[in-house]
């Protein structure tokens, strides 16, 4: 099931696409990128999912809200429940569409790797699992020579006797400034959260570096061009801060209409419960609408 | 619990699935690597070589004695008396001394690929094909004599006949190279990959070999002319294994379980029959009983020479190697079954079986 979901349909293109250009490491850059332009309404979505949470976070009414129940974390909860359910937020739709897109980057891994067969068994599966209109006597075996790579082995790059592991290097390079893009501005009075975001930005870059480092270097070459187009979508959308990556860049991202707004309650009505106009759940936009022109200045 | 906290855990989270997901993906996967003497069972499987008693079945040693995550072997090992010599996944090759308990007499560590097919020797000259794209030629004292250079790997085990060593290229070609250098004297385009072996017949001083183009031919040794080629009409299969000499005839199969005889001479159709299933493995020939041949499924038939089936045993597992013979029985490796190796004597009566202890 998976397999004929994914995998196969995956390393079909992928050899199609091989076949075009005759060389498998384009190939795989090429393809990489195509698979993110198909998810990337998935990645817009997150993006936004995330951007309306961080605006809420902001917002003054949640702050006071945090201030208030600072010692009542139920109550807390309940009313960030309140508001969520009132706005229309999730906290976890930003996560759904990045659930989506797992499978596709596993079968992505996975055809890559299937594609690269080396040893007999490895082609004989292969070659079973080509369409038929692919002339597998054409394609097979593929060149897994790419530059100086070959992208069945780990990649060593020998200067002077010394193999230097470029591709493992360029890819905690760039996972390093692909978590700083993406990562949302740290509360600064959660220390928690923020030493569980510090740990993320060092552990997942080191981790991505040892698995690009001993697997083969077709795999690296992916997560290059992966972390790579991923930056590039974010700075499309202009959520990207690169003040955060290079400190004497003074650009910020672009000033983009909030995607949510909340409306602070006045204090003589904070203790009443939120009144919700509609009963059925309106979405973010339809409830910025609602409340923009009562908007505090 | 703070939801920030809460979704930073679930981004671990799912990194850790991807992760995960991506370690699941398939990773060099291979089939047991068997060679036999007279005295001795050599099986290359994973992350160990075993020597297997050839009377009980037994495991007499596994080399190294603790397994090592990145040294995993396939390629099945070149007896020669007292040494074997062995290529693995981790770029060596090594001479093992066998007499007793395994000792490594040399390695030879220049490679940069794996070691996947068998080595040849010639006199003091060991040849190695490496799916670096090199054929390395090492003599006995572990020096590096040449390297020929190319653009695919090499996987298959290379035939030295008189000054010539001749190699199977997954290049579309069969290559020809000076014994003693290494330095190309002719390559020979062919219409697909070539995986397995060539044979030599000394009475036509020919080599005759298959592709995965969907065909099969005889070459000229001297000329490296394509004498006659055979495709059965283009209803020929891909060729994964080596053909079989026998009696005035050139045995061979296709993937698809078609097994063919014919002429060395002419390249005339002698006869065909289905083996009725899929067939990445090679014949095998027995000396005065006819020949093994081995379906994936795990079916397994000695043919006589009048292509009448004499026996027939269904092994757990799938084959994908040829049967390999001894002076006494038949060997047969399998994967994803209840045995690594299977023994039957000729007249197709189960000897033992081998599988390895965790």
């Amino acid at each position: 099931m998976w397999d004929t979901l994914i995998v196969q349909p995956f390393t079909n293109v992928l050899l199609m696409i091989t076949m075009l250009v005759k060389n498998f490491g384009v190939a795989i850059i090429l393809f990489t990128i195509l698979i993110k332009l198909i998810t990337y309404p998935l990645t817009a979505k997150q993006i936004k999912s995330s951007q309306a949470m961080q605006d809420m976070q902001k917002s003054p009414r949640y702050l006071k809200m945090q201030e208030k129940y600072k010692d009542n974390k139920e109550k807390l909860a309940e009313e960030q429940m309140k508001l969520y359910k009132e706005l229309g937020v999730s906290p976890f739709a930003s996560c759904l569409p990045m659930l989506f897109q797992l499978p596709i980057i596993i079968g992505l891994y996975q055809s890559i790797m299937r594609a690269m067969a080396s040893t007999p068994l490895e082609l004989i599966k292969l070659e079973r699992i080509i369409y038929p209109f692919i002339d597998p006597t054409k394609i097979l075996p593929i060149q897994n020579r790419f530059l100086w790579m070959d992208l069945g082995q780990p990649e060593r790059l020998m200067i002077a006797g010394i193999g230097i592991p470029v591709l493992a290097i360029l890819v905690i390079l760039s996972t390093v400034v692909q978590t700083r893009v993406m990562q949302p501005p740290t509360d600064a009075g959660n220390t928690q959260t923020a030493a569980m975001t510090n740990s993320m930005n060092m552990t997942m870059p080191i981790l991505m570096g040892v698995m690009a480092y001993q697997f083969s270097a077709g795999l690296a070459l992916y997560f290059v061009v992966s972390n790579l187009t991923t930056v590039a979508q974010y700075a499309a959308m202009g959520k990207t801060d690169w003040s955060r990556i290079f400190p004497w860049v003074k650009s910020k991202p672009k000033e983009s209409k909030p995607s949510i707004v909340i409306p602070d309650l006045p204090d003589e009505v904070e203790e009443e419960p939120v009144i919700v106009e509609k009963t059925s759940k309106p979405s973010a936009r339809a409830s910025a609408k609602r409340q923009r022109p009562k908007m505090k200045k | 619990m703070n939801k920030k906290y809460l979704r930073s855990l679930l981004i671990v989270l799912l990194a850790g699935l991807l992760l995960a997901g991506c370690a699941m993906g398939p990773r060099a996967e291979s089939t047991p690597g068997i060679s036999a003497d007279k005295n001795q069972i050599i099986v290359s499987y994973m992350n160990y070589v075993y020597k297997v008693d050839p009377i009980t079945g037994k495991a007499d040693w596994r080399y190294p004695e603790k397994s090592n995550i990145k040294q995993v072997f396939y390629a099945p090992a070149l007896i020669d008396g007292e040494s074997i010599y062995v290529g693995d996944f981790a770029n060596d090759f090594l001479k093992i001394n066998v007499t007793g308990t395994p000792t490594v007499d040399w390695t030879f560590s220049e490679a940069k690929g794996w070691y996947q097919g068998k080595a040849a020797k010639d006199g003091d000259l060991i040849i190695a094909p490496n799916s670096d794209r090199n054929v390395y030629a090492i003599d006995g004292n572990n020096n590096l004599v040449w390297t020929h250079r190319d653009q695919f790997a090499y996987i298959s085990e290379p035939l030295v006949v008189d000054d010539m060593v001749i190699v199977s290229s997954q290049d579309h070609k069969v290559v020809f190279l000076k014994k003693a250098d290494g330095t190309t004297i002719r390559e020979v385009a062919l219409n697909g990959a070539v995986i397995a072996s060539p044979v030599y017949d000394p009475a036509t001083d020919s080599i005759f070999v298959g592709t995965l183009g969907s065909e099969f031919m005889r070459i000229d040794r001297k000329s490296g002319e394509i004498l006659w080629r055979y495709d059965d009409d283009g209803t020929l299969g891909s060729v994964w294994a080596k053909p079989i000499l026998v009696d005035g005839q050139i045995i061979f199969n296709d993937k698809t379980g078609k097994i063919v005889s014919l002429s060395p001479e002419t390249g005339m159709e002698n006869w065909q029959l289905n083996a009725g299933g899929s067939m990445p493995a090679g014949l095998a020939f027995i000396e005065g009983q006819g020949f093994v041949a081995a379906l994936e499924d795990g079916t397994i038939t000695l043919y006589g020479m009048n292509q009448q089936a004499v026996w027939s045993h269904i092994i757990s597992g799938n084959v994908y190697n040829t049967p390999v013979v001894t002076e006494t029985m038949i060997l047969i490796g399998a994967i994803k079954g209840d045995n690594l190796v299977y023994a039957y004597n000729f007249q197709g009566q189960p000897v033992w079986t081998f599988k390895p202890e965790k």
